[in-house]
């Protein structure tokens, strides 16, 4: 094999890593080759398979722990589950029934929101009425305005309690679901990857 | 086949040979081949690896018109080295004691 061979294979084996490890994988190979004593042909053979260094460099990358544990990175291997499992025609069924799955999730959390705001606003309007009734009350009768007014308050009181509930619900739960749809994802991409294997 | 040496035992023989003069990887490789059963791919990574982390650096000397691609230990490469040295020293203890005492400390 001519070095020219030999790198090329190389090359292709690191398909995947960051340029500047392919770069000087190749630069240093190419040195290699040329320093070695004998004609090249001799070298390339001495040196083995570019499958056993690109072996050795990519097993050596793996655990170096030179990943970095940023999250970018982690959402980078989740897309890149995501896309294996949509490459093979058993995964695009149980993507499908994972997107429909956390669609409903998304639907009825939406749905318990919007119901919280809605009660929430009604009642904030209710006792802002009841206490405005009150004001127009209060020189007729002062023992009735005063329990008017009070109803009036609470009801205000609680409806913007429930819109600080479905607030907080709302980032919770969509916290909830994402996390469950990762989980679910990356399961099922170990899952197939195994029986890739096994098959 | 005799015992391969890997992990911290190569980044140690390799900074063992770099400690006293700079080398090419050829020149390392074939060095390295001398003593230990490794393959002529093995050590690429390992250089690769101590030179990211710091432990050695490499400069470029013009050799029939390319660049030839130096190695050299540097001052924590030096540190890392003893490190290797002291790892050895305790897992050598420890695997004779296995062997030799049947496992007694």
């Amino acid at each position: 094999m001519t070095k020219e061979k030999y790198l090329d294979q190389l090359k292709q084996r690191l398909h995947g890593l960051p340029d500047t490890e392919i770069n000087d994988a190749l630069d240093y190979y190419d040195g290699y080759i040329s320093d070695a004593e004998g004609g090249e042909e001799e070298a390339v053979a001495a040196l083995g398979s570019p499958g056993e260094a690109a072996a050795h460099i990519l097993a050596n990358y793996v655990t170096s722990g030179r990943r970095s544990k940023s999250k970018a990175k982690n959402l980078k291997a989740v897309w890149s589950v995501i896309l294996a499992v949509f490459a093979i025609p058993v995964g695009l069924p149980v993507a499908a029934a994972v997107a429909v799955v956390a669609v409903a999730l998304l639907i009825s959390l939406f749905a318990v929101i919007i119901s919280f705001w809605a009660g929430g606003a009604a009642a904030v309007f209710a006792g802002v009425v009841y206490a405005l009734m009150s004001v127009v009350v209060m020189t007729k009768d002062a023992a009735y305005a005063l329990l008017i007014a009070g109803m009036g308050f609470a009801g205000a009181g609680i409806g913007i309690l429930m819109f600080l509930a479905a607030n907080a619900m709302f980032g919770r739960g969509l916290k909830v679901i994402s996390k469950f749809v990762g989980k679910v994802i990356l399961k099922s991409g170990k899952k197939i990857h195994n029986v890739k294997k096994t098959a | 086949m005799g015992i391969t040496a890997t992990g911290t035992l190569l980044d140690g023989c390799v900074l063992s040979f770099l400690r006293t003069e700079d080398a090419y990887g050829y020149n390392l490789t074939q060095r390295a081949k001398e003593t230990l059963e490794v393959s002529e791919s093995t050590l690429y990574p390992v250089m690769r690896r101590l030179q990211t982390d710091g432990f050695l650096s490499v400069y470029d000397i013009p050799h029939n018109g390319r660049n030839r691609r130096y190695y050299r230990i540097t001052e924590s490469g030096m540190s890392r080295l003893d490190e290797c040295r002291g790892m050895w020293v305790a897992f050598r203890r420890k695997i004779d004691g296995i062997f030799f005492d049947g496992g007694a400390q």
